[in-house]
């Protein structure tokens, strides 16, 4: 049974969140009997800037670049996930077989080398 | 008629927490906020896969679209600044609209086809169907090798569209291939 | 003469290793007694089945292994930031917390106290409810990773086919989660942390799927329980065959936990707090409770998938099981605190660079030797010992390559004659060392 195994994983969902409740649930109580302080104003509920006040909006564009290693990682990802069948079944097999995953992961490889060559993975420039 | 157990109503919940939550993607204005019903809209499919006894599909599902997919969308929004603030009503309302119920008219079409009490994991513990990710491995390196082939390729554009995409100007692009010209 | 007798320092070490001495009986019976925790769950599983259904005592039983799992994590978290400070306090030559309780053994619960009686700060300009949700939701991953982990024999939680992918795509819902933590508190030092992290982890992420690929390419399986029994049946632990996979989970693990080398998410000196900056009170104590949680589950991941889980040389029959696997565990924990101890923070784009440019063409590279040495094995079984020479020629290639790596960056050689101590002897810092053992 596939299924049955899943089950535990959901048990364990419920206490994984119900976990760190618990200690905010104790702080929570902790202000109910005014043992814990909960008088904010104003400057406590502005954000954190090393004493001054922030200067500009947060959400500000972001560079292009971010995308780029997002992108890498799905590409990647999804290789891997590919490949771990392969993973599972190569025990069995022939040296055939390598050969076809070699075709798929040189293909990529090409893409990381490709990225390379035209500097897209510098950091800073 | 669907049969009351345990099976379908585990399928309900999953399947009310994935369209709710997808509901919740289309019509809440914050971009981001949308991105995290999106997240959760992602692992109520991959449970739904587990419901099939596809283990090995719900967990591609959990780390391609939970998390990676999420993180380029993520950072996709992270470059339009203003919109994730407050995301403005679409003038094409009517046609996504029309688009949606028609492709959930072809979909209820499709699946009015199947019954729905053999769909479950339990048509497949019948089977003895204990492992899939060996099946899949078999497959797709023998009948499909051509997909799976195909799908590198297909891997590889992307990542040369992406740095197409980040090389920022023409200047930077020029010093590189003079580099690359001296060398030779 | 009787009160000489017992003032006498012999009479003291006597009493103390009498009282070892009947430590070590009595631990071994107590060892004997629960050699096996399973044996709890498969009580209350048969109490139920007996009076009701067996979907219940299913029920009851899970029920009773993910409390197991739950209130190991809770004792990690209580009494694993004792050991850290106190351990990190021998290397910087202090005492460490000694105040509360015996050798300050109650400080971890005295802070929990303080943490909830601070007062809890929500910035105006944040977004209320996803500000909320991280400090909760990021537990979800760091705990539902232990589920696969095999403690023993037949006392894993989750026995699933799919258990490394499983460990690998829950842990891969914690980046996002990071983003959300780091956006919704509206404040610049919080978005930049949250996105260097991000880029960070997501980066760090393709070497650890590559080394565990490399991991099911020689065992064949993706169960925890069917990897640790291969490496018992082989004799071989999976670090010493693939030891470069080993060193590629470690190092890109310690960026995804943000421990130290790598611990680009709290950079204090650059972005004050990282991503949790704005979170006060209980929730910022969350996220640090979670960081050292996934440092004991980093452990428990390598003890079990390269270091023979809960086998070692046959003291498994002697000792229970479970005792040494988390002996492994809390070893591969020390080992982390130590390379806090030891090592600076390592730059952002010099952490970029070695993951795209170094580690993963070198995983790719790896992972193609291992699948060929694994169709040699597999194709040439009547050979002995043929995983004992690639064992060799694993072993002696990365010490080749660290060599050769070295001499690329000009990495000078370790001389204990030219590096002497000379500021902490004329300070007295080695005799402080000394006094410092002393205490406690």
């Amino acid at each position: 049974m596939i299924v049955e195994q899943y089950v535990r994983v959901l048990i364990l969902v419920i206490l994984a969140i119900a976990f760190p409740l618990l200690p905010l649930a104790g702080s929570y109580l902790f202000s109910k009997i005014n043992y814990r302080p909960a008088n904010s104003n104003e400057i406590k509920s502005s954000i954190y800037e090393c004493g001054v006040e922030a200067a500009d909006i947060t959400w500000r564009q972001f560079n292009a670049k971010y995308f780029l290693y997002a992108l890498g990682f799905v590409i990647f990802d999804v290789e891997v996930i590919f490949l771990f069948p392969w993973a599972v079944i190569h025990t069995e097999q022939a040296f055939s077989i390598l050969i076809k995953v070699a075709i798929f992961v040189i293909v990529l490889a090409f893409g990381l080398f490709y990225a390379w060559r035209w500097r897209a993975l510098e950091w800073q420039q | 008629m669907i049969e009351v157990n345990i099976y379908n109503a585990a399928f309900l919940l999953f399947s009310m927490i994935t369209l709710l939550s997808a509901i919740g993607v289309a019509v809440i204005n914050s971009l981001m906020r949308s991105l995290f019903l999106l997240i959760i809209s992602f692992i109520g499919v991959a449970s739904l896969f587990v419901l099939l006894s596809a283990d090995f599909i719900a967990i591609a599902q959990l780390l391609i679209y939970a998390g990676s997919i999420s993180i380029l969308l993520l950072f996709a929004v992270m470059l339009t600044p203003e919109v994730s603030i407050n995301n403005q009503n679409s003038k094409y309302f009517l046609f996504a609209a029309l688009t949606g119920i028609l492709f959930t008219y072809i979909m209820f079409l499709f699946i009015s086809i199947f019954d729905i009490n053999q769909l479950t994991g339990l048509s497949l513990d019948k089977l003895n169907f204990s492992n899939t990710i060996d099946k899949i491995g078999t497959l797709l390196l023998g009948k499909y090798i051509i997909a799976f082939e195909l799908a590198s390729i297909l891997l590889l554009f992307a990542l040369i569209g992406a740095i197409s995409i980040v090389r920022s100007n023409e200047s930077d692009f020029n010093i590189v291939a003079t580099k690359i010209k001296g060398k030779k | 003469m009787i009160k000489k007798f017992f003032s006498n320092t012999l009479f003291i070490k006597l009493s103390i290793g009498f009282a070892t001495l009947i430590f070590l009986f009595a631990g071994y019976f107590i060892s004997k007694l629960l050699f096996d925790l399973s044996v709890f769950s498969e009580f209350i599983f048969n109490f139920f089945l007996e009076r009701f259904s067996y979907n219940l005592a299913y029920l009851a039983s899970s029920i009773i292994g993910a409390l197991g799992i739950i209130s190991f994590v809770g004792l990690v978290l209580l009494i694993g930031s004792w050991v850290e400070r106190r351990v990190i306090a021998r290397f910087q030559i202090r005492v460490g917390p000694n105040r509360v309780g015996p050798f300050g053994l109650l400080q971890p619960l005295a802070d929990a106290i303080k943490l909830m009686q601070k007062e809890v700060l929500v910035p105006d300009i944040a977004d209320k409810l996803l500000f909320l949700i991280p400090p909760v939701a990021i537990f979800l991953p760091a705990i539902l990773a232990w589920g696969p982990i095999p403690w023993g024999p037949n006392m894993s939680y989750l026995d699933i086919n799919v258990g490394i992918l499983y460990v690998f795509a829950v842990s891969s819902l914690t980046v996002p989660i990071i983003f959300f933590a780091g956006w919704s508190s509206m404040n610049h030092y919080a978005l930049l942390g949250s996105m260097r992290t991000v880029a960070m982890m997501v980066s760090y992420e393709i070497p650890v799927s590559l080394s565990l690929l490399s991991v099911a390419l020689v065992t064949g399986t993706l169960n925890f329980n069917e990897i640790v029994m291969w490496q018992s049946n082989n004799s071989i632990w999976l670090g010493l065959f693939i030891p470069f996979a080993l060193f590629t989970f470690f190092f890109a693990s310690t960026a995804e936990i943000n421990r130290t080398p790598n611990d680009i998410a709290e950079a204090e000196s650059e972005i004050v707090a990282g991503y949790h900056i704005e979170y006060s009170g209980m929730k910022a104590g969350l996220f640090m409770a979670v960081e050292l949680g996934n440092a004991v589950l980093l452990g428990a991941l390598i003890s079990s998938l390269f270091l023979n889980g809960w086998f070692l040389f046959g003291i498994e029959n002697l000792v229970p099981p479970y005792i040494i696997f988390i002996t492994k565990t809390v070893f591969i924990y020390l080992l982390l605190i130590w390379l806090r101890a030891t090592f600076p923070r390592f730059r952002l784009d010099q952490l970029m660079n070695f993951a795209w440019k170094t580690l993963i063409p070198a995983s790719i590279i790896h992972f193609f030797v291992v699948a060929i040495e694994v169709s040699i094995i597999s194709n040439f079984s009547e050979i002995p010992y043929l995983i004992v020479l690639f064992t060799v020629i694993n072993i002696s290639l990365v010490v080749l390559l660290a060599y050769l790596w070295g001499k690329i960056f000009h990495v000078q050689q370790y001389q204990p004659e030219k590096i002497q101590p000379r500021f902490a002897a004329s300070i007295g810092g080695l005799e402080a060392m000394k006094e410092v053992s002393s205490i406690d």
